[in-house]
């Protein structure tokens, strides 16, 4: 790891969270305003990424998630009348101040979304942690997607849905690569 | 138990927020497309070294 970095729950007032900047319109707008909104709603839970100073420089939020399908006429009268619906979490937001871009924040990040999901997964069933890449490319031109993709999320449609690509990360694939992870006494 | 009958105001902040929210609640697929997530959740695809790396460093980190 290049970076040290902590990892904190958020509460409203605990860091300062105004001068953060992801140079993104939706993403800046979410931190600075809509994430303790949600947060006290229970509708997300806020992970705050704080480097050695106690600067802000990365959020993540999960939550409950669902993956569906619609309905198809002929499964009206079948086995799934309401289309097959599995249980996931979803990786809500997950944004890098554009200071620390390319130190391997997000990488650190996203190890903490996959520890904290596989934690919840010990006594909560999931299939899978999903997100929405967006649709866009990185200041390298990579597409966001990519970034998931290489590590082990695949995209889940053949092409982006509002912007953005819904991707998933199989419990049964981390587990069946680490089984040790996932071994839990109740 | 009594049960208000009131609703919630649908103009209320809170059914403001689950409304913007309502994007986490649910990802949609087409019936095609959930068929494949079915065969991955029998046969998970094949890892890649970088999340294999990921987790050996999350059981590293959290051993006890």
């Amino acid at each position: 790891m290049s970076i040290e970095l902590k990892f904190f729950h958020y509460k409203t007032g605990f860091v300062d969270i105004q001068s953060f900047c992801a140079e993104h319109k939706d993403l800046d707008r979410y931190v600075k305003e809509t994430m303790s909104q949600w947060e006290s709603s229970n509708v997300t839970r806020n992970y705050l990424t704080l480097d050695v100073q106690g600067n802000c420089v990365g959020v993540f939020s999960l939550s409950a998630s669902t993956l569906k399908d619609t309905t198809p006429e002929v499964r009206k009268e079948g086995n799934f009348p309401n289309g097959i619906q599995l249980p996931t979490i979803k990786i809500g937001r997950f944004v890098v101040d554009n200071s620390i871009r390319g130190k391997g924040v997000g990488r650190e990040m996203l190890k903490k979304c996959i520890y904290l999901f596989i934690e919840a997964s010990k006594t909560i069933g999931v299939v899978g942690l999903t997100v929405d890449a967006k649709d866009e490319t990185d200041s390298q031109g990579r597409p966001i997607y990519g970034y998931y993709e290489k590590f082990g999320f695949k995209r889940l449609t053949s092409e982006p849905q509002d912007g953005c690509w819904p991707m998933i990360l199989y419990t049964g694939k981390m587990k069946k690569q680490y089984p040790a992870l996932f071994e839990q006494e109740v | 138990m009594k049960v208000s009958k009131q609703p919630v105001p649908a103009d209320s902040a809170l059914a403001q927020t689950f409304n913007e929210a309502k994007c986490f609640a649910s990802t949609t697929i087409s019936p095609k497309e959930m068929e494949q997530v079915l065969r991955d959740i029998e046969n998970p695809p094949e890892s890649t070294d970088s999340l294999g790396e990921l987790l050996r460093e999350i059981h590293r980190e959290h051993r006890t």
